[in-house]
């Protein structure tokens, strides 16, 4: 492909392929979460809360793209903090129903605050600074932090939470400490995501907040597995390019996610990386052997 | 004007009610948070629909085969999903996941079926009859409805406390593993607590359908998040605090409206579930010293 075909094919893709690097994003906050143990619903409220506040700054006080999204993170973060003690205490199915009727009040509060959010219309004309090469930059960094996380001391706390909660206390892990961190750090993420995707999408209504969001993330994260970061981004650009080869199927996408999820979910309970790495090892296995039979020979 | 919102509201909230004891049972019994509830709930709707207007059912027996309906497809459900994945040793996580991706499948099944319409029961579906009294109107519908939840949520009540499935039942709630050693066949008694499940949701989508007047498929996600708020605030496991907290969820949403801020009634409800979570975690009816799972 010359460099001008890779340009146009660049412009076609140019929103498929934002819209793969932000839900990657997102999954990757997701991920540090559900690695944590936490069963956490609130990115799509967070991601929301993001792209709000960047969107409402740009349009109203004309505020340049990095002070906003800077804003938006910082205002989710302080959200986060205020809602993540009382959220902390609970525990399995009820976090995760704080967390989901948490993005239920966000949604709505979007929905009815006229005065701020435009109601139902949503926010339009918010400018476009932000182009693809910002959001790998963002999206290289964010996992080249996870990557590091997961094998520093704070990334073996989380493991160990999540295997067995009252094994890690036993061992002197300060489990509040570490959950409290996850969350936030899932917060921040996804208000990062939201944020940027108010300047690439240009449009922000309410209803792109909902439930089918989340369940989206959740397949993004759990197709990859969680058992490397790797995982959520795969997960992510897999689903997020769906609609470009499977446009023939269009008014089944949903059917389809919920049945990927399914089967993922019972079949595959260690995502999409499990079996790649399965196929790296038989390889390696593979390739050791001929090695010490040439060697041998 | 007081009184009939009144009226309203608790009518209202004894049908969320009958959702709400669906999800708490599966909870209670399984540990599992079955968000296709929801879309069981639609499809009773569309079943008991379909049956009045298509094949012009009377009420009655349109009723039963929907609540049959709805109850065969969460039997189906457990079967086809949440056995295998049992079986697997999924976590709680790993089951509500499975049960977002069945609720997806199945609403947008919900969708093709009923080519995106919003449908209503034809006129006369039952006796256009009001009643008078004291100043409260009370319709032929809403006293159907009253009767049919105050008999099921009575039913539900008597086959926990009082047969040898609702003590089966109870002792899986109790505890899966001692169940089985007690020789309870738990895999069958699994299968009947998620038939019962699905009923009452799919008695809650057809009562719904009728009294709103609005039968479509994107009908039963808001009473998902209901169920879950009334779970909470009711305290886990507990009937009367599922009934309670629902109809508290009705009343907030009749007289949220009635004082003019009816747009922000979800906020209401779920800054509710949240005082609850902050303040009381275990719910009005649950016991202090219970430590959730």
């Amino acid at each position: 492909m010359s460099l001008s075909g890779i340009e146009l094919w660049l412009r076609i893709y140019d929103h498929t392929i934002a819209t793969a690097l932000i839900n990657s994003i997102v999954s990757l906050g997701l991920y540090i979460s559900l690695r944590a143990g936490l069963f956490n619903l609130s990115v799509v409220a967070f991601q929301a809360l993001g792209a709000y506040t960047a969107g409402i700054l740009a349009l109203r006080l004309n505020l340049p793209t990095p002070l906003g999204v800077i804003a938006g993170v910082a205002i989710s973060l302080l959200i986060g903090t205020v809602l993540v003690f009382p959220i902390l205490r609970l525990k399995g199915h009820y976090l995760a129903i704080a967390t989901l009727s948490f993005g239920a009040i966000v949604q709505a509060l979007a929905l009815n605050l006229d005065d701020l959010t435009n109601g139902p219309g949503g926010l339009i004309g918010v400018p476009k600074t932000v182009t693809i090469w910002h959001l790998l930059i963002v999206l290289i960094v964010a996992l080249y932090c996870t990557w590091i996380v997961q094998f520093s001391r704070m990334g073996r706390a989380w493991d160990a939470i999540r295997t067995d909660e009252s094994a890690a206390r036993a061992m002197g892990i300060n489990v509040e400490h570490y959950r409290l961190i996850a969350f936030l750090a899932t917060t921040a993420l996804s208000a990062l995501a939201g944020a940027l995707w108010a300047h690439v999408n240009r449009v922000i209504v309410p209803s792109e907040f909902g439930f089918g969001q989340l369940t989206l993330a959740l397949v993004n994260t759990l197709l990859g597995g969680i058992s490397s970061p790797i995982g959520p981004v795969l997960g992510a650009i897999i689903v997020s390019s769906m609609p470009d080869w499977l446009y023939k199927f269009e008014q089944h996408r949903e059917a389809i996610i919920g049945a990927i999820l399914v089967v993922v979910v019972i079949y595959l309970p260690n995502g999409l990386v499990a079996p790649l790495r399965a196929i790296k090892a038989a390889v390696a296995r593979r390739f050791r052997r001929a090695a010490i039979g040439a060697a041998g020979g | 004007m007081l009184l009939q919102q009144l009226v309203n509201g608790i009518i209202a909230g004894s049908v969320y009610a009958l959702f709400a004891l669906g999800f708490n049972l599966v909870l209670g019994a399984m540990n599992i948070l079955n968000v296709a509830q929801g879309a069981v709930f639609t499809w009773s709707a569309l079943v008991g629909f379909y049956l009045i207007k298509v094949y012009g059912l009377p009420f009655p027996l349109a009723l039963l085969a929907a609540v049959a309906a709805g109850g065969l497809l969460n039997m189906l459900i457990e079967v086809l999903v949440f056995r295998p994945l049992r079986n697997r040793g999924g976590s709680a996580m790993s089951t509500l996941v499975a049960s977002i991706g069945v609720s997806m499948i199945l609403i947008s099944a919900a969708q093709t079926a009923s080519d995106a319409q919003v449908e209503r029961f034809p006129f006369g579906t039952l006796p256009e009859i009001q009643w008078s009294a004291l100043s409260v109107r009370l319709t032929f519908t809403q006293a159907v409805v009253l009767v049919t939840t105050l008999a099921t949520m009575i039913g539900t009540y008597l086959l926990l406390h009082r047969t040898r499935l609702g003590k089966a039942i109870r002792t899986m709630a109790f505890n899966e593993r001692t169940a089985k050693m007690l020789g309870i066949p738990t895999e069958s008694v699994a299968r009947w607590t998620f038939f019962l499940s699905g009923a009452l949701g799919g008695l809650a989508g057809v009562l719904l359908g009728l009294m709103f007047s609005t039968v479509h498929f994107l009908m039963g996600e808001p009473y998902v998040l209901k169920g879950f708020a009334a779970i909470v605030i009711g305290g886990f496991g507990s009937v009367i605090g599922v009934i309670v907290a629902s109809i508290m969820i009705g009343l907030a949403e009749v007289f949220s409206t009635v004082i003019g801020v009816g747009a922000f009634r979800d906020v209401i409800i779920f800054g509710m579930l949240f005082m609850f979570l902050l303040f009381r975690p275990n719910g009005l009816f649950g016991k202090d010293e219970e430590v959730r799972p």
